[in-house]
């Protein structure tokens, strides 16, 4: 089957980010990076609208550390338990590619002392989008509602759903191609760092 | 579960004196005269938690907390004498949800508020949200909505229908509106667990440290 040759260089450059993913996150360090950053993340869209209740959760008294911890990590199983609906796939995977990406900028940053801005815009980006995007449109807990509200009034609602998951889409796909530019930017470095 | 259910249901003769009384006192605003005059709440007076839902009755995450979160909830520490739960309705996001609330407050009028509640979150659970039905498409507040719901909950379908016919709890839901929204309300469910607020569709984990914090 005959492939056009842009694809193929696609194809081409997209085997070479998977690998520089890959020998990056071989390493421990990296990798427990990128697993930290994702269950911040993940925890950070959750609670972004109940900033109030997280602070008093992991300031109080009145529940120990080791209870703090168990609680962090139930919310993290509730977190994989939703993964089969949609905001849930959205969220975790959003995470992951921002774990990811945070370890490959770090990696970027080490070796090479400066850090490839196409792809730091795209994870900013995504962020921004996941913060927007995800979140109970439906019920009026997500940061776009207000927004909405004032160009659409009684229909913000339904509005704010649909906008949501646009937004949550749009973000994975930009997550996607930040860590596929940072994936590149490391095969370089690391083919250069051998060489 | 139903028994045990009706035992830790504020019984409703005190309801009706109370909120009778408060009517007649002229230094208590009409707002707070109209909260009072539906109390629907479960457990103890004594407990040491309370936990204050504002919901509507057509919305997703409402339902979903009530099908997947609230027995757990009521099991672990409502049955237990450790929290105290108020359920305060508003209606916040479809045309059906005023009437949906305006039911609910004259079946709590009847005596048959938790068996309304129960009946609404799981049946718009069961027959729409959790087949990925939206909220403004359910079907469950059309036609005959007040004899079907009625039977269901064995309720007196024609004073039902009265009570809605004359708008004899518009004015409380929109109270309970404006009092939801003066208290932050964004949206729906919105939980206050002794005074700490929570925003949306909250896990049991959220709830059940949230509440052992004050234990």
């Amino acid at each position: 089957m005959h492939v056009p040759l842009p694809l193929q260089s696609l194809i081409f450059k997209v085997k070479l980010s998977v690998h520089g993913i890959a020998s990056v996150l071989k390493a421990p360090k990296y990798l427990i990076l990128a697993v930290l950053v994702s269950l911040l993340f993940t925890q950070f869209i959750f609670w972004l609208l109940n900033l109030g209740l997280l602070q008093y959760i992991t300031t109080t008294v009145t529940l120990t550390f080791v209870e703090k911890i168990k609680f962090f990590l139930e919310m993290t199983l509730v977190f994989i338990e939703t993964a089969d609906t949609l905001q849930g796939f959205l969220l975790l995977s959003i995470s992951i590619l921002q774990g990811i990406a945070v370890a490959l900028i770090a990696y970027s940053f080490r070796s090479a002392g400066r850090i490839d801005r196409k792809s730091m815009s795209g994870s900013t980006l995504a962020s921004l989008g996941a913060m927007i995007g995800l979140g109970c449109a439906a019920c009026g807990t997500s940061l776009i509602v207000p927004v909405i509200a004032i160009f659409f009034s009684g229909s913000a609602y339904a509005i704010a759903d649909t906008v949501g998951i646009y937004a949550s889409i749009i973000a994975l796909l930009v997550a996607v191609y930040a860590v596929y530019r940072l994936g590149y930017v490391a095969y370089g470095q690391s083919s250069e760092r051998r060489a | 579960m139903l028994a045990l259910g009706f035992f830790l249901r504020g019984p409703q003769e005190e309801v009706a004196e109370s909120s009778a009384e408060t009517q007649n006192s002229s230094t208590v605003s009409s707002q707070a005269r109209e909260t009072a005059l539906a109390p629907m709440t479960l457990g103890s007076e004594d407990a040491p938690v309370t936990i204050v839902e504002y919901a509507d009755f057509l919305c997703p995450y409402c339902a979903q907390y009530h099908n997947e979160v609230s027995p757990e909830v009521e099991r672990d520490y409502i049955e237990t004498g450790k929290v105290k739960f108020e359920f305060r309705p508003i209606s916040y996001l479809t045309e059906d949800s005023s009437r949906a609330a305006e039911l609910a407050y004259c079946a709590n009028d009847q005596g048959k508020f938790w068996d309304y509640h129960d009946y609404i979150y799981e049946k718009t659970w069961s027959d729409f949200y959790s087949k990925g039905v939206r909220a403004n498409e359910v079907s469950l507040f059309k036609d005959d909505y007040v004899t079907t719901i009625a039977k269901e909950i064995q309720a007196n379908s024609e004073e039902l229908q009265t009570c809605l016919d004359e708008g004899r709890h518009k004015a409380t839901v929109e109270n309970a509106n404006n009092e939801a929204q003066e208290n932050g309300v964004r949206g729906t469910p919105h939980f206050t667990i002794n005074d700490k607020p929570y925003s949306g569709f909250a896990p049991y984990p959220v709830i059940k440290t949230t509440i052992e914090s004050f234990l």
